[in-house]
Protein backbone atom coordinates (compact mmCIF):
# COMPACT_ATOMS: atom_id res chain seq x y z
CA UNK A 1 0.00 0.00 0.00
CA UNK A 2 2.70 2.44 0.96
CA UNK A 3 4.57 1.88 -2.23
CA UNK A 4 1.59 2.59 -4.44
CA UNK A 5 0.17 5.39 -2.35
CA UNK A 6 3.51 7.14 -2.17
CA UNK A 7 4.47 6.81 -5.82
CA UNK A 8 3.91 9.66 -8.19
CA UNK A 9 2.44 7.15 -10.61
CA UNK A 10 -0.32 6.20 -8.24
CA UNK A 11 -0.93 9.81 -7.40
CA UNK A 12 -1.27 10.56 -11.09
CA UNK A 13 -3.58 7.62 -11.59
CA UNK A 14 -5.72 8.82 -8.73
CA UNK A 15 -5.84 12.39 -9.98
CA UNK A 16 -6.70 11.34 -13.50
CA UNK A 17 -9.35 8.96 -12.26
CA UNK A 18 -10.78 11.68 -10.09
CA UNK A 19 -10.76 14.23 -12.87
CA UNK A 20 -12.28 11.83 -15.37
CA UNK A 21 -15.06 10.65 -13.13
CA UNK A 22 -15.54 14.14 -11.79
CA UNK A 23 -16.13 15.45 -15.28
CA UNK A 24 -19.03 13.17 -16.10
CA UNK A 25 -22.03 15.22 -17.10
CA UNK A 26 -25.55 14.44 -16.04
CA UNK A 27 -26.94 15.11 -19.51
CA UNK A 28 -26.45 14.52 -23.23
CA UNK A 29 -23.04 15.75 -24.35
CA UNK A 30 -22.76 19.06 -26.17
CA UNK A 31 -21.29 17.45 -29.29
CA UNK A 32 -24.32 15.24 -29.80
CA UNK A 33 -26.06 17.64 -32.14
CA UNK A 34 -24.55 16.39 -35.42
CA UNK A 35 -24.98 12.79 -36.42
CA UNK A 36 -23.94 10.43 -39.15
CA UNK A 37 -25.66 7.20 -40.07
CA UNK A 38 -23.31 4.32 -40.74
CA UNK A 39 -24.59 1.54 -42.95
CA UNK A 40 -24.48 -1.27 -40.37
CA UNK A 41 -26.82 -4.27 -40.63
CA UNK A 42 -29.33 -4.19 -37.80
CA UNK A 43 -27.95 -0.99 -36.25
CA UNK A 44 -27.50 0.91 -34.10
CA UNK A 45 -26.03 2.99 -36.87
CA UNK A 46 -26.27 6.53 -35.59
CA UNK A 47 -23.02 8.12 -34.38
CA UNK A 48 -22.15 11.65 -33.34
CA UNK A 49 -19.78 13.76 -35.36
CA UNK A 50 -17.24 15.38 -33.09
CA UNK A 51 -14.70 18.15 -33.50
CA UNK A 52 -13.87 18.21 -29.79
CA UNK A 53 -10.66 16.20 -29.80
CA UNK A 54 -7.30 17.98 -29.76
CA UNK A 55 -5.53 18.31 -33.11
CA UNK A 56 -8.41 16.48 -34.80
CA UNK A 57 -11.02 17.77 -37.19
CA UNK A 58 -14.42 16.30 -37.98
CA UNK A 59 -14.48 12.68 -36.80
CA UNK A 60 -17.08 9.98 -36.17
CA UNK A 61 -17.31 9.44 -32.43
CA UNK A 62 -17.31 5.75 -31.57
CA UNK A 63 -16.18 6.27 -27.98
CA UNK A 64 -14.92 9.32 -26.12
CA UNK A 65 -12.82 7.60 -23.42
CA UNK A 66 -10.50 6.00 -24.29
CA UNK A 67 -10.97 7.64 -27.69
CA UNK A 68 -12.19 5.69 -30.71
CA UNK A 69 -12.58 8.09 -33.63
CA UNK A 70 -13.46 6.95 -37.14
CA UNK A 71 -12.56 8.79 -40.32
CA UNK A 72 -15.68 9.98 -42.18
CA UNK A 73 -15.59 8.05 -45.43
CA UNK A 74 -15.87 11.10 -47.71
CA UNK A 75 -12.31 11.97 -46.60
CA UNK A 76 -11.02 9.04 -48.67
CA UNK A 77 -12.40 10.56 -51.87
CA UNK A 78 -10.13 13.57 -51.56
CA UNK A 79 -6.79 11.86 -52.07
CA UNK A 80 -4.72 8.83 -51.22
CA UNK A 81 -3.15 10.47 -48.17
CA UNK A 82 -5.42 10.79 -45.18
CA UNK A 83 -5.09 14.17 -43.43
CA UNK A 84 -3.55 13.94 -39.97
CA UNK A 85 -6.48 15.73 -38.38
CA UNK A 86 -8.90 13.17 -39.77
CA UNK A 87 -6.78 10.06 -39.33
CA UNK A 88 -8.59 7.46 -37.23
CA UNK A 89 -7.84 7.07 -33.53
CA UNK A 90 -7.97 3.97 -31.39
CA UNK A 91 -6.69 3.55 -27.81
CA UNK A 92 -7.06 0.62 -25.45
CA UNK A 93 -6.41 2.26 -22.08
CA UNK A 94 -7.64 5.55 -20.69
CA UNK A 95 -4.42 6.95 -19.19
CA UNK A 96 -3.04 8.71 -22.24
CA UNK A 97 -0.60 11.51 -21.44
CA UNK A 98 -2.07 14.83 -22.50
CA UNK A 99 1.34 16.45 -22.26
CA UNK A 100 4.52 15.27 -23.94
CA UNK A 101 7.76 17.23 -23.56
CA UNK A 102 9.88 16.37 -26.58
CA UNK A 103 13.05 17.60 -24.92
CA UNK A 104 12.56 15.14 -22.04
CA UNK A 105 11.13 12.17 -23.96
CA UNK A 106 13.30 9.05 -24.06
CA UNK A 107 13.05 5.80 -26.00
CA UNK A 108 14.64 2.91 -24.15
CA UNK A 109 15.99 -0.17 -25.88
CA UNK A 110 16.80 -2.95 -23.47
CA UNK A 111 16.67 -6.66 -22.80
CA UNK A 112 18.67 -9.13 -24.84
CA UNK A 113 21.07 -6.52 -26.24
CA UNK A 114 24.75 -5.77 -25.87
CA UNK A 115 24.13 -2.24 -24.69
CA UNK A 116 20.87 -0.80 -23.40
CA UNK A 117 19.98 2.58 -24.92
CA UNK A 118 18.11 5.63 -23.81
CA UNK A 119 17.61 7.73 -26.92
CA UNK A 120 16.39 11.31 -26.93
CA UNK A 121 14.32 12.66 -29.80
CA UNK A 122 17.43 14.59 -30.86
CA UNK A 123 19.33 11.29 -31.02
CA UNK A 124 16.59 9.78 -33.15
CA UNK A 125 16.27 12.82 -35.44
CA UNK A 126 20.03 12.62 -36.07
CA UNK A 127 19.82 9.06 -37.39
CA UNK A 128 19.45 8.24 -41.11
CA UNK A 129 15.97 9.19 -42.28
CA UNK A 130 13.56 7.05 -44.23
CA UNK A 131 10.15 7.79 -45.68
CA UNK A 132 7.38 5.42 -46.61
CA UNK A 133 3.71 5.57 -47.57
CA UNK A 134 1.78 2.93 -45.68
CA UNK A 135 -1.79 2.11 -44.77
CA UNK A 136 -2.56 1.87 -41.08
CA UNK A 137 -5.72 -0.21 -40.66
CA UNK A 138 -7.36 -1.40 -37.46
CA UNK A 139 -7.64 -5.18 -37.17
CA UNK A 140 -11.36 -4.66 -36.62
CA UNK A 141 -11.97 -2.14 -39.38
CA UNK A 142 -15.48 -2.84 -40.78
CA UNK A 143 -16.39 -4.99 -37.76
CA UNK A 144 -19.84 -3.40 -37.74
CA UNK A 145 -20.53 -5.09 -41.08
CA UNK A 146 -20.03 -8.62 -39.76
CA UNK A 147 -23.08 -10.88 -39.85
CA UNK A 148 -23.85 -12.29 -37.40
CA UNK A 149 -22.69 -9.20 -35.56
CA UNK A 150 -19.88 -9.48 -33.03
CA UNK A 151 -18.99 -7.34 -30.00
CA UNK A 152 -16.23 -4.75 -30.22
CA UNK A 153 -15.71 -1.34 -31.77
CA UNK A 154 -18.54 -1.04 -34.29
CA UNK A 155 -16.54 0.58 -37.06
CA UNK A 156 -17.80 0.95 -40.58
CA UNK A 157 -14.91 1.23 -43.05
CA UNK A 158 -13.14 4.30 -41.69
CA UNK A 159 -10.74 2.71 -39.17
CA UNK A 160 -7.94 3.05 -41.68
CA UNK A 161 -5.74 5.71 -43.18
CA UNK A 162 -2.71 6.18 -45.37
CA UNK A 163 0.16 8.53 -44.57
CA UNK A 164 3.69 9.33 -45.60
CA UNK A 165 5.66 8.26 -42.55
CA UNK A 166 9.06 9.79 -41.89
CA UNK A 167 11.43 8.45 -39.31
CA UNK A 168 14.17 5.91 -38.80
CA UNK A 169 14.54 2.22 -39.47
CA UNK A 170 13.90 0.07 -36.44
CA UNK A 171 16.84 -2.02 -37.63
CA UNK A 172 19.19 0.95 -37.25
CA UNK A 173 18.00 1.51 -33.70
CA UNK A 174 18.35 -2.17 -32.82
CA UNK A 175 21.81 -2.34 -34.41
CA UNK A 176 22.88 0.54 -32.20
CA UNK A 177 21.94 -1.52 -29.15
CA UNK A 178 23.35 -4.71 -30.64
CA UNK A 179 20.84 -7.55 -30.60
CA UNK A 180 22.39 -10.61 -28.95
CA UNK A 181 22.27 -14.01 -30.54
CA UNK A 182 19.33 -15.96 -29.23
CA UNK A 183 16.94 -13.01 -29.45
CA UNK A 184 13.56 -14.10 -30.78
CA UNK A 185 11.28 -11.06 -30.56
CA UNK A 186 11.14 -7.32 -30.03
CA UNK A 187 8.38 -6.08 -27.73
CA UNK A 188 7.02 -2.55 -27.96
CA UNK A 189 5.30 -0.42 -25.33
CA UNK A 190 4.02 3.15 -25.33
CA UNK A 191 3.31 5.80 -22.71
CA UNK A 192 -0.35 4.88 -22.30
CA UNK A 193 -1.40 2.99 -19.18
CA UNK A 194 -4.44 1.27 -17.79
CA UNK A 195 -6.21 3.02 -14.93
CA UNK A 196 -6.02 -0.22 -13.02
CA UNK A 197 -2.39 -1.09 -12.54
CA UNK A 198 -2.97 -4.85 -12.50
CA UNK A 199 -4.64 -4.73 -15.92
CA UNK A 200 -2.46 -6.04 -18.76
CA UNK A 201 -0.15 -3.32 -20.08
CA UNK A 202 -0.61 -2.85 -23.80
CA UNK A 203 2.44 -4.31 -25.53
CA UNK A 204 2.93 -5.91 -28.94
CA UNK A 205 5.77 -7.97 -30.35
CA UNK A 206 7.32 -8.76 -33.69
CA UNK A 207 9.60 -11.67 -34.47
CA UNK A 208 13.17 -10.43 -34.36
CA UNK A 209 13.71 -11.04 -38.09
CA UNK A 210 10.62 -8.99 -38.89
CA UNK A 211 11.77 -6.24 -36.52
CA UNK A 212 15.12 -6.18 -38.34
CA UNK A 213 13.77 -6.36 -41.91
CA UNK A 214 14.70 -2.74 -42.69
CA UNK A 215 11.09 -1.74 -43.44
CA UNK A 216 9.67 -1.50 -39.94
CA UNK A 217 10.09 2.12 -38.86
CA UNK A 218 9.85 4.47 -35.94
CA UNK A 219 8.00 7.51 -37.31
CA UNK A 220 8.16 11.03 -35.91
CA UNK A 221 6.35 12.66 -38.80
CA UNK A 222 3.28 11.82 -40.84
CA UNK A 223 2.41 13.73 -43.98
CA UNK A 224 5.15 16.25 -43.27
CA UNK A 225 4.05 17.18 -39.76
CA UNK A 226 4.67 15.81 -36.30
CA UNK A 227 2.10 13.20 -35.32
CA UNK A 228 -1.07 14.37 -33.60
CA UNK A 229 -0.88 13.32 -29.96
CA UNK A 230 -3.80 10.94 -30.44
CA UNK A 231 -1.99 9.27 -33.33
CA UNK A 232 1.07 8.56 -31.24
CA UNK A 233 3.19 11.69 -30.79
CA UNK A 234 6.13 11.85 -30.57
CA UNK A 235 7.08 8.43 -31.94
CA UNK A 236 5.13 5.58 -33.41
CA UNK A 237 6.03 2.13 -34.67
CA UNK A 238 5.20 1.64 -38.36
CA UNK A 239 4.77 -1.96 -39.45
CA UNK A 240 4.03 -1.72 -43.17
CA UNK A 241 1.56 -4.30 -44.41
CA UNK A 242 0.52 -5.36 -40.93
CA UNK A 243 -2.54 -4.39 -38.94
CA UNK A 244 -2.56 -1.32 -36.75
CA UNK A 245 -2.45 -3.23 -33.47
CA UNK A 246 1.32 -3.52 -33.97
CA UNK A 247 1.79 0.18 -34.71
CA UNK A 248 2.43 1.07 -31.07
CA UNK A 249 1.77 4.74 -30.35
CA UNK A 250 3.84 7.02 -28.08
CA UNK A 251 6.49 4.32 -28.34
CA UNK A 252 8.97 4.71 -25.48
CA UNK A 253 10.18 1.18 -24.76
CA UNK A 254 11.59 -1.64 -26.87
CA UNK A 255 12.51 -4.84 -25.12
CA UNK A 256 14.42 -7.57 -26.93
CA UNK A 257 13.21 -10.95 -25.75
CA UNK A 258 15.03 -14.27 -25.82
CA UNK A 259 11.79 -16.22 -25.47
CA UNK A 260 8.43 -15.91 -27.24
CA UNK A 261 6.22 -13.13 -25.92
CA UNK A 262 3.36 -14.57 -23.89
CA UNK A 263 1.86 -11.23 -22.83
CA UNK A 264 -1.93 -10.97 -23.00
CA UNK A 265 -2.02 -8.80 -26.13
CA UNK A 266 -0.11 -11.44 -28.11
CA UNK A 267 -1.20 -14.67 -26.46
CA UNK A 268 -4.91 -14.01 -25.93
CA UNK A 269 -6.07 -10.82 -27.64
CA UNK A 270 -5.87 -10.05 -31.35
CA UNK A 271 -5.82 -13.73 -32.28
CA UNK A 272 -7.31 -14.92 -35.55
CA UNK A 273 -8.32 -18.40 -36.67
CA UNK A 274 -5.43 -20.05 -38.49
CA UNK A 275 -7.61 -20.57 -41.58
CA UNK A 276 -7.87 -18.93 -45.02
CA UNK A 277 -9.20 -15.36 -44.56
CA UNK A 278 -9.29 -16.06 -40.79
CA UNK A 279 -12.70 -17.52 -41.56
CA UNK A 280 -14.73 -19.83 -39.33
CA UNK A 281 -18.39 -20.69 -39.02
CA UNK A 282 -20.26 -18.84 -36.26
CA UNK A 283 -20.17 -21.03 -33.18
CA UNK A 284 -17.34 -23.20 -34.48
CA UNK A 285 -14.86 -24.07 -31.74
CA UNK A 286 -11.53 -25.81 -31.42
CA UNK A 287 -9.91 -23.88 -34.24
CA UNK A 288 -6.21 -23.11 -33.78
CA UNK A 289 -5.41 -19.40 -33.60
CA UNK A 290 -2.40 -17.23 -34.40
CA UNK A 291 -1.64 -13.58 -33.69
CA UNK A 292 -3.20 -11.36 -36.35
CA UNK A 293 -0.54 -10.34 -38.85
CA UNK A 294 -0.49 -9.36 -42.54
CA UNK A 295 -3.24 -7.29 -44.09
CA UNK A 296 -5.29 -8.49 -47.03
CA UNK A 297 -6.18 -6.56 -50.20
CA UNK A 298 -9.18 -4.21 -50.18
CA UNK A 299 -10.83 -1.70 -52.48
CA UNK A 300 -13.55 0.84 -51.87
CA UNK A 301 -15.83 3.15 -53.80
CA UNK A 302 -15.28 6.70 -52.63
CA UNK A 303 -17.50 8.86 -54.86
CA UNK A 304 -20.68 6.77 -54.71
CA UNK A 305 -22.68 5.58 -51.74
CA UNK A 306 -25.45 3.05 -51.42
CA UNK A 307 -28.79 4.37 -52.60
CA UNK A 308 -27.34 7.20 -54.69
CA UNK A 309 -29.29 8.12 -57.83
CA UNK A 310 -27.61 8.05 -61.22
CA UNK A 311 -28.84 9.23 -64.63
CA UNK A 312 -30.24 6.58 -66.99
CA UNK A 313 -28.03 5.62 -69.90
CA UNK A 314 -25.37 8.17 -69.03
CA UNK A 315 -21.69 7.46 -68.53
CA UNK A 316 -20.93 7.31 -64.85
CA UNK A 317 -17.56 8.21 -63.41
CA UNK A 318 -16.62 5.82 -60.65
CA UNK A 319 -13.57 6.10 -58.45
CA UNK A 320 -12.13 4.74 -55.29
CA UNK A 321 -9.08 3.60 -53.41
CA UNK A 322 -7.43 0.23 -53.04
CA UNK A 323 -4.52 -1.26 -51.20
CA UNK A 324 -2.79 -4.58 -51.56
CA UNK A 325 -2.36 -5.36 -47.88
CA UNK A 326 1.15 -6.68 -47.38
CA UNK A 327 2.23 -5.83 -50.96
CA UNK A 328 1.26 -3.56 -53.82
CA UNK A 329 -1.91 -3.40 -55.90
CA UNK A 330 -1.71 -5.41 -59.14
CA UNK A 331 -5.16 -4.50 -60.41
CA UNK A 332 -8.60 -3.29 -59.49
CA UNK A 333 -11.53 -4.63 -61.48
CA UNK A 334 -15.17 -3.64 -61.64
CA UNK A 335 -18.24 -5.74 -62.29
CA UNK A 336 -21.78 -4.57 -63.05
CA UNK A 337 -23.28 -8.03 -63.43
CA UNK A 338 -22.87 -9.57 -60.01
CA UNK A 339 -19.34 -10.73 -60.58
CA UNK A 340 -19.85 -12.72 -63.82
CA UNK A 341 -17.56 -10.44 -65.78
CA UNK A 342 -14.89 -8.02 -64.65
CA UNK A 343 -13.02 -5.24 -66.36
CA UNK A 344 -9.96 -3.39 -65.22
CA UNK A 345 -10.14 0.06 -63.67
CA UNK A 346 -7.40 2.58 -64.34
CA UNK A 347 -4.89 2.89 -61.54
CA UNK A 348 -3.52 6.19 -60.27
CA UNK A 349 0.15 6.83 -59.48
CA UNK A 350 1.95 4.28 -57.37
CA UNK A 351 3.11 6.18 -54.29
CA UNK A 352 4.45 3.16 -52.47
CA UNK A 353 3.40 -0.46 -52.39
CA UNK A 354 2.02 -0.27 -48.85
CA UNK A 355 -0.14 2.80 -49.51
CA UNK A 356 -3.54 3.53 -50.97
CA UNK A 357 -3.81 3.52 -54.76
CA UNK A 358 -6.43 5.58 -56.57
CA UNK A 359 -8.55 3.76 -59.15
CA UNK A 360 -11.14 5.08 -61.59
CA UNK A 361 -13.41 3.91 -64.38
CA UNK A 362 -16.37 4.92 -66.47
CA UNK A 363 -19.41 2.67 -66.61
CA UNK A 364 -22.63 3.05 -68.54
CA UNK A 365 -25.75 3.23 -66.42
CA UNK A 366 -28.72 1.19 -67.68
CA UNK A 367 -31.91 2.92 -68.85
CA UNK A 368 -33.83 2.14 -65.67
CA UNK A 369 -33.90 0.07 -62.51
CA UNK A 370 -30.90 -0.37 -60.32
CA UNK A 371 -27.19 -0.71 -60.87
CA UNK A 372 -24.97 -2.66 -58.52
CA UNK A 373 -21.24 -2.24 -58.96
CA UNK A 374 -18.54 -4.33 -57.37
CA UNK A 375 -14.84 -3.52 -57.01
CA UNK A 376 -12.18 -6.16 -56.55
CA UNK A 377 -8.51 -5.64 -55.78
CA UNK A 378 -5.90 -8.24 -56.61
CA UNK A 379 -2.55 -7.65 -54.99
CA UNK A 380 0.97 -8.16 -56.32
CA UNK A 381 1.11 -11.59 -54.70
CA UNK A 382 -1.92 -12.66 -56.74
CA UNK A 383 -4.33 -12.60 -53.82
CA UNK A 384 -7.78 -11.26 -54.73
CA UNK A 385 -10.58 -10.10 -52.45
CA UNK A 386 -13.02 -12.94 -51.75
CA UNK A 387 -16.61 -12.97 -52.98
CA UNK A 388 -17.96 -14.13 -49.61
CA UNK A 389 -17.39 -12.20 -46.39
CA UNK A 390 -15.21 -13.86 -43.80
CA UNK A 391 -16.42 -14.31 -40.24
CA UNK A 392 -14.64 -14.75 -36.94
CA UNK A 393 -15.64 -13.91 -33.38
CA UNK A 394 -13.18 -11.01 -33.13
CA UNK A 395 -14.56 -9.25 -36.18
CA UNK A 396 -11.10 -9.14 -37.74
CA UNK A 397 -9.75 -8.89 -41.28
CA UNK A 398 -12.87 -8.16 -43.27
CA UNK A 399 -11.90 -7.79 -46.93
CA UNK A 400 -14.85 -9.06 -48.96
CA UNK A 401 -15.45 -7.49 -52.38
CA UNK A 402 -17.31 -4.22 -51.82
CA UNK A 403 -20.43 -3.32 -53.73
CA UNK A 404 -22.48 -0.19 -54.15
CA UNK A 405 -26.19 -0.25 -55.05
CA UNK A 406 -27.35 2.66 -57.18
CA UNK A 407 -30.79 3.75 -58.30
CA UNK A 408 -31.21 4.70 -61.97
CA UNK A 409 -33.70 7.54 -62.29
CA UNK B 1 -3.28 -4.26 -2.45
CA UNK B 2 -3.22 -2.03 -5.42
CA UNK B 3 -6.76 -2.79 -6.41
CA UNK B 4 -8.06 -2.01 -2.98
CA UNK B 5 -6.29 1.34 -3.11
CA UNK B 6 -7.78 1.94 -6.53
CA UNK B 7 -11.23 1.02 -5.40
CA UNK B 8 -10.99 3.49 -2.54
CA UNK B 9 -9.78 6.15 -4.94
CA UNK B 10 -12.71 5.60 -7.32
CA UNK B 11 -15.22 5.57 -4.54
CA UNK B 12 -13.77 8.86 -3.31
CA UNK B 13 -13.82 10.29 -6.81
CA UNK B 14 -17.42 9.31 -7.36
CA UNK B 15 -18.38 10.80 -4.02
CA UNK B 16 -16.60 14.04 -4.95
CA UNK B 17 -18.36 13.96 -8.29
CA UNK B 18 -21.77 13.74 -6.72
CA UNK B 19 -21.00 16.61 -4.40
CA UNK B 20 -19.59 18.73 -7.21
CA UNK B 21 -22.66 18.25 -9.33
CA UNK B 22 -24.89 19.00 -6.42
CA UNK B 23 -23.33 22.37 -5.66
CA UNK B 24 -21.74 23.71 -8.84
CA UNK B 25 -23.64 24.61 -12.00
CA UNK B 26 -22.69 22.67 -15.16
CA UNK B 27 -21.31 25.78 -16.88
CA UNK B 28 -18.43 25.76 -14.41
CA UNK B 29 -17.02 22.68 -16.12
CA UNK B 30 -16.39 24.33 -19.44
CA UNK B 31 -14.77 27.58 -18.27
CA UNK B 32 -12.90 28.68 -21.38
CA UNK B 33 -11.65 32.00 -20.03
CA UNK B 34 -9.83 30.31 -17.16
CA UNK B 35 -8.19 27.90 -19.60
CA UNK B 36 -7.17 30.75 -21.87
CA UNK B 37 -5.64 32.67 -18.96
CA UNK B 38 -3.72 29.59 -17.89
CA UNK B 39 -2.44 29.08 -21.45
CA UNK B 40 -1.17 32.67 -21.62
CA UNK B 41 0.85 32.34 -18.45
CA UNK B 42 2.67 29.17 -19.53
CA UNK B 43 6.01 29.38 -21.39
CA UNK B 44 6.18 28.38 -25.05
CA UNK B 45 6.50 24.64 -25.62
CA UNK B 46 9.99 23.21 -25.80
CA UNK B 47 11.22 22.01 -29.15
CA UNK B 48 13.76 19.58 -30.53
CA UNK B 49 15.17 20.50 -33.91
CA UNK B 50 17.68 18.45 -35.90
CA UNK B 51 18.38 18.33 -39.61
CA UNK B 52 15.41 20.41 -40.69
CA UNK B 53 12.81 18.60 -38.59
CA UNK B 54 11.40 20.40 -35.58
CA UNK B 55 9.24 18.65 -33.03
CA UNK B 56 7.27 20.81 -30.65
CA UNK B 57 6.08 19.67 -27.22
CA UNK B 58 2.36 19.16 -26.94
CA UNK B 59 -0.03 19.90 -24.12
CA UNK B 60 -3.67 19.27 -24.93
CA UNK B 61 -6.98 18.70 -23.22
CA UNK B 62 -9.28 15.83 -23.98
CA UNK B 63 -13.00 16.53 -24.04
CA UNK B 64 -14.37 16.21 -20.54
CA UNK B 65 -17.87 15.20 -21.45
CA UNK B 66 -18.78 11.54 -21.67
CA UNK B 67 -21.98 9.69 -22.39
CA UNK B 68 -23.60 7.79 -19.57
CA UNK B 69 -26.05 4.94 -19.48
CA UNK B 70 -29.67 5.90 -19.05
CA UNK B 71 -33.00 4.35 -18.25
CA UNK B 72 -34.09 1.69 -15.76
CA UNK B 73 -31.16 -0.17 -14.23
CA UNK B 74 -28.58 2.32 -15.51
CA UNK B 75 -27.18 3.26 -12.10
CA UNK B 76 -25.45 -0.04 -11.51
CA UNK B 77 -23.88 0.10 -14.97
CA UNK B 78 -22.74 3.70 -14.55
CA UNK B 79 -21.28 2.93 -11.13
CA UNK B 80 -19.34 -0.13 -12.27
CA UNK B 81 -18.36 0.57 -15.86
CA UNK B 82 -17.55 4.26 -16.27
CA UNK B 83 -14.29 4.22 -14.34
CA UNK B 84 -12.46 2.69 -17.28
CA UNK B 85 -14.49 3.81 -20.30
CA UNK B 86 -17.33 6.00 -21.41
CA UNK B 87 -20.64 4.57 -22.52
CA UNK B 88 -20.54 5.38 -26.23
CA UNK B 89 -19.03 2.19 -27.59
CA UNK B 90 -21.32 0.03 -25.46
CA UNK B 91 -24.40 1.91 -26.63
CA UNK B 92 -23.27 1.35 -30.23
CA UNK B 93 -23.26 -2.43 -29.86
CA UNK B 94 -25.81 -4.41 -31.86
CA UNK B 95 -28.27 -6.73 -30.21
CA UNK B 96 -26.10 -9.50 -28.79
CA UNK B 97 -26.97 -12.75 -27.02
CA UNK B 98 -26.96 -12.60 -23.23
CA UNK B 99 -24.05 -15.07 -23.13
CA UNK B 100 -21.96 -12.65 -25.19
CA UNK B 101 -22.67 -9.82 -22.74
CA UNK B 102 -21.92 -12.13 -19.83
CA UNK B 103 -18.53 -12.92 -21.37
CA UNK B 104 -17.83 -9.23 -22.01
CA UNK B 105 -18.55 -8.23 -18.43
CA UNK B 106 -16.44 -11.09 -17.11
CA UNK B 107 -13.59 -10.07 -19.40
CA UNK B 108 -13.81 -6.52 -18.11
CA UNK B 109 -13.75 -7.74 -14.52
CA UNK B 110 -11.34 -10.68 -14.64
CA UNK B 111 -8.96 -9.83 -17.45
CA UNK B 112 -9.01 -6.04 -17.54
CA UNK B 113 -9.40 -5.86 -13.74
CA UNK B 114 -12.19 -3.32 -13.88
CA UNK B 115 -13.48 -2.42 -10.38
CA UNK B 116 -16.79 -4.23 -10.88
CA UNK B 117 -18.60 -5.64 -7.88
CA UNK B 118 -19.19 -9.36 -8.32
CA UNK B 119 -22.72 -9.09 -6.95
CA UNK B 120 -23.55 -6.43 -9.56
CA UNK B 121 -22.59 -8.57 -12.56
CA UNK B 122 -26.06 -10.11 -13.14
CA UNK B 123 -27.73 -6.69 -13.07
CA UNK B 124 -25.14 -5.27 -15.47
CA UNK B 125 -25.65 -8.16 -17.87
CA UNK B 126 -29.44 -7.71 -17.60
CA UNK B 127 -29.15 -4.07 -18.55
CA UNK B 128 -26.83 -4.73 -21.49
CA UNK B 129 -28.82 -7.64 -22.86
CA UNK B 130 -31.89 -5.41 -22.91
CA UNK B 131 -30.44 -2.25 -24.41
CA UNK B 132 -33.05 -0.57 -26.59
CA UNK B 133 -32.34 -0.83 -30.31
Amino acid sequence: MTRYAASSLSRRRFLQAASIVGALPPTIPAWADVFVNLDLPGGPDQRSITTDFPQKGRMILQRSRPPLLETPFDVFDRGVFTPNDQFFVRWHWALIPTEVDVSAFKLTVRGHVNQALSLSMADILAMPRVEMAAVNQCSGNSRGLFQPRVPGGQWENGAMGNARWIGVRLRDVLDRAGVKSGAVAARFKGLDEALIESAPTFMKSLDIDHARDGEVMLAYQMNGEQLPLLNGFPLRLIVPGWYSTYWVKMLNDIEILNAPDDNYWMKTAYRIPDTPHANVKPGESGVATVPINRMAPRSFFTNLTNGATVKPGAPLSVRGIAFGGDCGVAQVQLSDDGGSTWRAAALGPDQGKYGFRRWSAEVAAPSSGTLTLQARCTNANGEAQPTEPNWNPGGFMRNVIESVRLVVA
Amino acid sequence: MNRSFSAVAYAAAIAVDLVVFAIIPPSWHGDASAAAAAAQSTPPPSTVSVGGVTLRSVNVDFPNRDRQFEGPGADVVNNNCLTCHSAGMVLAQPRLPRAVWQAEVEKMRNTYKGPINAEDVPAIVDYLANLPH
